[in-house]
């Protein structure tokens, strides 16, 4: 189509080359400080390195041995957990929400909105620095509250409870993103034809048959959105765990993929089994996204 | 259109950072850079707002005043720090961005050493070190850490002796004579008499000695009074070590289960400080960086502490170890190395030097010869009148060699890991007298597991690139 | 009934509301709060208020260069904003609206590029960083950072909704290409460009690790990173009234943008996606 619209204007020459023009400034700068790093890190990957000018080729034997590195493993259960964690909790959450808001009924709406998305204007740092002095004391907030709750019990020193460590990270992450994706299933809901839902009444469905055949498919694509992006950034977590418990955490449960891989570059020094485990993750978050696309068709209205 | 305020406000915010006088360098280009990470250190560079007050140069001036170069002292934080050196050394960045002078915390040093001499990003500093006859004044076991393959590449400054320090009130009122507990054992016995009585006197919350359950610093503290590395000079791993099997179990039946006198310090700032105020943790274990920390941090306990020798477990262990410390180097990378190693020599052997660092720190240097000075025989009355820093030299002679490799800082991880299994193990009702056959295949495991990842992450000079280079 | 299931409906809000809210009041008590009430009272001391104080604040600005810091957030912010919406929009449109040669693989390589983790990359580009010789610069952080493989394809699938026959009549009236950007496909774009302003001056506002990590000058610290490192200040150190202090102050800017683009936002953040 935009072809077509190239050729009626009857200015190909100059068409042809402004697109090129348009993408230069991206173009280079992506490919110096994006490309650039890419294939050096690829390359990385099948090497050891232990310094400048300190580096041996060594083939495949870095993803050898990520078969068989147990911690690699961990730090992928750790990842996955907290992936699937989130997304099972953070999708309906925020549906739940956003049926609620769009309810006719509702006043204050954009009060409440605002009181929702809000979180997610927080960054990893500022909450890290919240939840830090809230759950760092054994006079904190949180433990009063467990004081009344359980009154006798010892308080808790929660951030080195290996048990508490994926409750805390999904409860950090949720709350910065449950609003978040409620803004976007609003816009959603709001956005399927009301006379879908009269359809529907004629037809006499109830209020659960609505949802399931009216307001589901109306919303899917955003949901699949939601779920797409929930595992590429539940896959690559990084910084919350990094500002929150210093590293890997109590028991290492809060060792994600990223954060080894960053952990064997810059605390252990070896560039080459750090750019493998990154490429491993590549690979396999491609994979999921493509899986997740298949499955579910998304994209299809958008390109197709 | 929001992008045309962005745009408005980014002209604005950027010509108020182009005219305002501390844009770019801070001071003069010509400064040697100072990167530290510990606040008090930052204070003996440069003086704290009180000594300022009282018309103290700061040792940074006087070096300043006597060669006329400025020091620049940045505090960074400690994973800030440690992330931007390895970045320059991999890169083997050189020019004005590298600093001149960095404080090096022990555990990470042993990154450093993992590729080939000419690979380690910090300078070699022996031959300077001889030179200016200082090498044998240095402590040699706290040389060690430093050292790779023979070469010195960073200058220890303290010793760090480990003390228990105690709330000799608490302890009295239990009726338990601390001074007299010779063994861990012991301790151990007293330490649950101590919870019985305060749990009889309304206070269940008092737990005897501070002991983290999620890391290993405290068990290797212990572990190093039996002369226990985890990695040894020679790249051995000692987890399966009998004594190694020993010292752990022994400290998880007392961190937790039925017998348990440990308690788990928070994650807080200064946390472990106030929770000692609180009576969490009725003693710890506290090298002598941690007795300023306590004062500040817990005032309200003056004249209630006291500090003695470690508990040992067995003859012939050593009552003392050392715990944490630094040391400085210099990038190799740096713009002009000379005289970045006047200010180091200037920092750690001068008279100078060594006021400043009594004036902000209470920590013993590395150069014995420092020890025999009168700052060290006060009574300190917060300390109930004892002579804490007779204490710490008397402890200091004891102090057991202290050896960091490449790998210590995996097989400290992977004992962390055993020490919280072992626990949770205990804690699910198992008969104890099954623990150490229990924990054995763990530490065995473990064991196996760091010696896999010495021999992948071992990087060994191929016999032919020697002359490449 | 009919008036029960309302009420039911704004407590449940109210409540869920008060749950989201809850840690920022938290936050925002706790900076009026001495260090020795932090903890004594939940939220305020509704008893005694002359307890509250602006110490912390008084503290915060006079102990370290916070002023400082905020400008050079606001300077790094608004910039990379600013560089972000124009090569995107730019690439977006070049995307959306011609067809070339190579546009295909482009775009796959683009769309590659998203699901790599950065901190892959972090050795690569510091080294990089290096060799321009912009370590401690402002460069290291504005010029990679001016670009955004999310904000070309969002603009480009908000821009594939403008109708073709506006373009060709641009075209045929002689209209010069980047006019044809400027002057039609922005303002009809409009509202993902507010959503996108939005996207990208939180994403720069708050990040932390590359920053943290090139610039190595206090004063040239952005507010994260100076946060952070606030923790190893010797006056400051485990002095959590001053540490809530200075993240209050960081984000309220944040929450001011937010409140200025709110209604574009909304419809804007959902346009690429939804339709």
């Amino acid at each position: 189509m935009a072809s077509k619209a190239a050729e009626v204007s009857g200015r190909r020459l100059r068409s042809s080359k402004a697109p090129w023009l348009f993408l230069s400034p991206f173009l280079l700068i992506f490919t110096v400080f994006l490309l650039y790093p890419i294939v050096r890190s690829i390359i990385l990957s099948f090497q050891q390195t232990a310094g400048p000018g300190a580096t041996h080729w060594v083939g495949l034997a870095n993803y050898q041995f990520l078969i068989g590195d147990r911690l690699f493993w961990l730090a992928c259960l750790n990842t996955i957990a907290f992936t699937v964690g989130f997304i099972v909790v953070q999708v309906p959450l925020s549906l739940g929400l956003a049926l609620l808001l769009n309810r006719k009924d509702v006043r204050a709406r954009s009060f409440f909105r605002f009181a929702f998305f809000a979180t997610h204007l927080f960054g990893s740092v500022f909450i890290a620095v919240v939840f830090n002095v809230i759950l760092g004391s054994r006079d904190g907030p949180i433990n009063r509250v467990y004081g009344l709750l359980a009154p006798g019990e010892e308080s808790i020193a929660f951030l080195s409870e290996p048990t508490l460590v994926l409750p805390i990270l999904l409860v950090a992450a949720l709350w910065i993103s449950v609003g978040y994706g409620m803004i976007y299933l609003l816009a959603a809901l709001q956005s399927v034809g009301r006379e879908l839902y009269d359809a529907a009444d004629v037809d006499g469905a109830g209020p659960v048959g609505r949802f399931l055949h009216v307001t589901l498919p109306g919303i899917r694509p955003v949901l699949v959105f939601l779920i797409l992006i929930g595992t590429i950034g539940g896959l690559q977590l990084f910084e919350m765990p990094y500002v929150l418990y210093q590293g890997d955490g109590p028991g290492r449960r809060a060792l994600t993929i990223v954060g080894y891989l960053f952990a064997i570059g810059f605390t252990v020094g070896d560039l080459g089994y750090a750019s493998a485990v990154g490429w491993v993750l590549v690979l396999l978050i491609g994979f999921i996204a493509a899986a997740q696309i298949r499955l579910t068709g998304f994209g299809r209205e958008a390109t197709g | 259109m929001p992008v045309l305020v962005m745009c408005a406000l980014s002209l604005v915010s950027g010509a108020v950072l182009a005219f305002s006088d501390e844009f770019g360098a801070t001071t003069d280009p010509d400064a040697l850079t100072v990167w530290l990470f510990d606040p008090t250190h930052a204070d003996m560079f440069r003086g704290s707002p009180e000594t300022r007050e009282a018309g103290i140069t700061p040792v940074t001036e006087q070096f300043e005043n006597l060669t006329g170069r400025a020091v620049d002292v940045q505090l960074v934080g400690v994973r800030p720090l440690d992330l931007r050196l390895m970045s320059m050394s991999q890169s083997g960045a050189t020019g004005p961005f590298v600093p001149d002078l960095v404080e090096i915390e022990i555990n990470s040093i042993g990154k450093y050493f993992r590729g080939p001499k000419s690979s380690v990003g910090l300078l070699p500093l022996t031959d300077r070190l001889r030179e200016a006859g200082l090498l044998d004044d240095l402590l040699s076991s706290r040389v060690a850490p430093w050292t790779k393959d023979g070469e010195v590449y960073g200058v220890p400054m303290d010793v760090h002796p480990v003390a228990l320090a105690y709330r000799q009130d608490l302890f009295e009122e239990a009726g338990i004579d601390v001074e007299g507990i010779k063994t861990w054992e012991a301790f151990h016995e007293t330490g649950l008499e101590f919870s019985r009585y305060w749990s009889r006197h309304g206070h269940p919350e008092y737990r005897a000695l501070e002991m983290p359950r999620t890391n290993t610093s405290i068990l290797e503290v212990m572990l190093l009074q039996r002369g226990i590395n985890l990695v040894d000079q020679e790249g051995q791993v000692h987890l399966d070590h009998p004594l190694t099997l020993d010292t752990l179990c022994r400290y998880v039946r007392m961190a937790a289960g039925d017998k348990v006198v440990g308690s788990q310090p928070a994650s807080g700032a200064m946390q472990w400080a106030r929770e000692l105020a609180a009576g969490y943790n009725s003693s710890l274990l506290a090298p002598d960086w941690r007795l300023a920390l306590i004062e500040n941090y817990a005032p309200e306990l003056a004249g209630k502490l006291r500090l003695r020798p470690l508990p040992i477990f067995e003859a012939g262990d050593v009552p003392t170890a050392t715990w944490g410390g630094t040391g400085f180097a210099i990038p190799r990378g740096s713009d002009d190395p000379d005289a970045a190693w006047e200010l180091l020599k200037f920092i750690m052997f001068s008279e100078a030097g060594d006021a400043a660092r009594r004036r902000h720190t209470r920590i013993l240097a590395a150069t014995p010869a420092s020890w025999d000075d009168s700052s060290l025989e006060v009574e300190h009355e917060y300390w109930g009148g004892q002579r804490v820093g007779q204490l710490n030299v008397s402890l200091a002679r004891l102090v057991p060699r202290r050896i960091i490799t490449p790998f210590s800082a995996i097989a400290s991880a992977e004992l962390t890991v055993v020490l919280m299994r072992a626990i949770a193990w205990l804690e699910d009702g198992h008969d104890p007298s099954r623990l150490p056959e229990t924990v054995r295949p763990w530490l065995a495991q473990a064991q196996a597991d760091v010696e896999m990842r010495i021999q992948f992450g071992r990087f060994d000079e191929p016999e032919d690139a020697s002359h490449g280079q | 009934m009919r008036i029960l299931r309302p009420l039911l409906l704004h407590v449940l809000l109210i409540l869920m509301a008060a749950f989201a809210l809850l840690p920022a009041a938290w936050l925002l008590a706790g900076s009026f709060k001495t260090s020795g009430d932090l903890f004594v009272y939940f939220l305020l001391p509704w008893e005694d208020p002359s307890r509250l104080t602006l110490g912390n604040y008084r503290q915060l600005l006079s102990s370290t260069p916070f002023g400082r810091w905020f400008i050079n957030s606001v300077f790094l912010t608004c910039t990379q904003t600013v560089l972000m919406v124009l090569f995107s929009s730019l690439g977006g449109f070049a995307l959306a609206r011609y067809d070339f040669p190579g546009k295909r693989p482009t775009m796959l390589l683009l769309v590659a590029t998203m699901l790599l983790p950065a901190q892959v990359l972090l050795p690569s580009s510091y080294e990089l960083m290096y060799l321009f010789g912009w370590l401690n610069t402002y460069r290291a952080i504005l010029v990679p950072g001016a670009v955004s493989v999310f904000g070309i394809f969002l603009f480009r699938q908000a821009m594939l909704g403008v109708p073709d026959e506006l373009l060709q009549a641009a075209r045929v009236d002689g209209c010069g290409e980047l006019r044809i950007w400027w002057e039609m496909m922005m303002p009809a774009v409009r509202p993902m460009t507010a959503a996108f302003v939005l996207m990208s001056f939180l994403a720069s506002w708050n990040s932390y690790l590359w920053p943290q990590l090139v610039l190595q000058d206090e004063a040239k610290y952005p507010l994260p990173v100076a946060l952070a490192n606030m923790v190893s200040r010797p006056e400051l150190y485990a002095n959590y009234g001053v540490l809530l202090a200075g993240t209050v102050l960081s984000v309220l800017p944040v929450m001011v943008v937010f409140f200025g683009l709110q209604r574009d936002f909304i419809s804007g953040l959902t346009s690429g996606v939804v339709k």
